[in-house]
């Protein structure tokens, strides 16, 4: 059991985390969970659809991003500027939808806007064709649809 | 928990090469992602699959900049031609689905008519619009649309446009939090009264590079009012008559107020009693130095409450100029946190040295540039610090950026360490260069941490 101030996360694949509770509220799905229920506090919280890799993320990006918020000195907005890019550039593209998935749907908004943010910029500016590369998209328009769309909306692409 | 996580990182994790997972995402997480893209690239996105054909019509954020559609084929000479960008904001307006909009952003370098936009401010508002940001330029004065400034769900008002800002006789913006006008002319006092006593929940406003040149004077209240931020042109037409408008604001919850300008206009805060953080960066004109000054003091007097100050150089050295002693200048027995915000130069060190006089509260002081490499000062020349007993006695914390390891800097900070005797920290952070810290950056830190102290738990940390 997690010593007081302290919370203990589990993930689907059974990897137990004991966390500061001001880094897993970071989390608004965690903090309604502590706060409704006391049991919470106490127990163990499961992460549902969170592996043990991915919960791992989470933590290193919430456990940085609640000390900046306690001391702004030393980890001012620069160093937190650095450490999100350096986050999101390291990480694959599996990992990356994950994250995207875990963090919606344990609302850590700041992160979910780092990521969605980040697969925006490897759309911005590019051609459908190289997207599609990117992401593995299969086009599975029929030629006739793809001259349907362009005639129906030419100002458009 | 480090060896918890260490198991953590070694958990098996399917990778599919080739697999397309970005379709499979739920479509409020793609229209999160597409709400980060220029809309010219959102809309493109419905070109990929099937899967993504009409995703975009239900982004919640537009963005149409002018710019992007252009850039590629547009020169002084040849104007470019602006049915392409009007076709487009015309479509994707016309093919928008009910959702509401969440944020619209028009941003148009070319002048448009304004009648057309008009029209697209009126479609987006439809929408339950939350947040509008304009920046047109346009060549007649503009009315905005009556629905803006009265609007309901309207919570976030966004105008940058270089012109005369036509009132609607009407306003009543009961949601609105945030407003910021940039380069607006005001059109007159009533109008100008009028638009910020309509907002009755604003929270933030910001005024900046604003001509206020059609009002004498005027008189702004907003109770609900945290975050001021003014940005004053320069005049420099009217020779050493600094007129400007008079600008009494009367906000009593107040918390944050930033000032950047040349004073051109007199400000006055009443009943500002909540305002805990300031931060005032004021250029010196040798022409206006005397009125500069006493509108300064003035200015200073109304900051009496706060706690943190942000300063430049120049606005402390026209606080101190010689022959004008700010005598009136009383005690911030409040203020516990001042920050440089330029780097400390020798005429701002020496007003730095009279200004902590006034401050006897004081807890951290931060140089958020450092000092400026040129000066030069020995450890005598920051001894007068020592004058101010009582300061020297609530100081504990002090940050030092840029550190370069140069005579001035080590000065200063074993002035602090030889007097301050509630110090309980130092933070220095080096200046770096992709080659290392200099042998002067080691040299210094290896004095600066053997050096004694009057408060033995003071720490010097370096990052």
């Amino acid at each position: 059991m997690a010593s007081k101030g302290n919370l203990t996360l589990k993930s689907c694949n059974g990897k137990e985390f004991i966390v500061e509770e001001k880094v897993a509220v970071m989390s608004t799905t965690i903090k309604n969970m502590v706060d409704v229920d006391d049991s919470f506090a106490q127990g163990v919280i499961p992460i549902i659809g969170v592996d043990g890799k991915i919960l791992a993320k989470l933590i290193e990006y919430c456990k940085e991003h609640a000390e900046a918020d306690e001391d702004e000195e030393v980890k001012s907005e620069e160093y937190l500027k650095k450490f999100d890019e350096k986050f999101v550039d390291e990480l694959n593209l599996n990992d990356l939808y994950d994250l995207l998935k875990a963090s919606n749907y344990l609302e850590i908004t700041k992160l979910l806007n780092l990521l969605c943010q980040k697969v925006a910029s490897m759309i911005k500016g590019k051609k459908p064709e190289e997207i599609r590369r990117i992401f593995n998209i299969k086009n599975d328009f029929t030629p006739e649809e793809e001259e349907e769309i362009n005639r129906q909306n030419p100002w458009a692409f | 928990m480090d060896g918890l996580e260490q198991q953590g990182v070694h958990a098996v994790l399917n990778v599919d090469k080739g697999k397309d997972i970005i379709s499979s995402l739920p479509d409020c997480i793609l229209h999160y992602i597409l709400s980060f893209l220029p809309t010219k690239d959102a809309v493109a996105t419905g070109l990929l699959a099937r899967r993504w054909k009409d995703l975009w019509t239900a982004v919640p954020v537009l963005d149409f900049d002018d710019s992007l559609l252009y850039s590629s084929h547009v020169n002084y000479w040849y104007p470019a031609d602006i049915t392409c960008f009007t076709n487009f904001v015309d479509g994707v307006l016309l093919l928008r689905d009910g959702s509401s909009i969440e944020s619209f952003r028009l941003s148009c370098r070319i002048c448009f008519n304004a009648s057309l936009v008009h029209a697209w401010i009126s479609s987006a508002m439809r929408h339950n619009l939350k947040k509008l940001d304009l920046c047109v330029f346009v060549d007649e004065p503009f009315l905005l649309p009556h629905c803006v400034l009265n609007c309901e769900s309207l919570e976030r008002l966004i105008l940058q446009m270089n012109s005369i800002l036509q009132l609607p006789i009407s306003i009543f913006c009961p949601g609105l939090k945030i407003l910021h006008l940039t380069l607006v002319t005001f059109p007159d006092e009533i109008s100008t009264q009028r638009l910020f006593s309509s907002c009755p929940v604003l929270e933030e406003l910001s005024i900046l590079d604003c001509d206020w040149i059609n009002l004498k004077h005027v008189f702004i209240s907003i109770p609900s009012l945290k975050k001021l931020i003014m940005d004053d042109l320069p005049v420099f037409d009217s020779g050493d008559h600094l007129s400007g408008c008079e600008i009494k604001i009367d906000a009593g919850n107040l918390i944050f107020f930033n000032y950047y300008g040349y004073l051109t206009n007199e400000i006055h805060l009443n009943n500002v009693s909540s305002l805990a953080k300031a931060s005032l960066y004021i250029p010196t004109v040798e022409q206006w130095q005397k009125i500069m000054h006493s509108r300064l003091i003035k200015l200073f007097l109304e900051l009496k409450n706060v706690c943190s100050l942000g300063i430049s150089n120049c606005t402390i050295e026209s606080l101190f100029v010689p022959e004008m002693m700010p005598n009136d200048l009383p005690a911030f027995q409040k203020l516990i946190h001042l920050e440089f915000s330029q780097q400390l130069g020798v005429h701002s060190g020496r007003a730095l040295m009279k200004f902590l006089l006034h401050l006897p509260n004081l807890e951290s002081l931060n140089f958020s540039k450092g000092c400026d490499p040129i000066m030069c000062l020995s450890e005598d020349d920051w001894t007068p610090i020592s004058a101010s007993k009582c300061f020297m006695s609530s100081l504990k914390t002090v940050v030092l950026r840029n550190f370069l390891g140069n005579s001035t800097e080590v000065c200063l900070l074993k002035s602090l360490l030889k007097h301050a005797f509630s110090l309980e920290r130092i933070i220095v952070f080096y200046h770096r260069t992709p080659f290392g810290y200099s042998k002067e950056q080691i040299d210094m830190k290896n004095q600066l941490q053997s050096h004694p102290r009057v408060s033995e738990c003071c720490m010097i940390k370096f990052f």
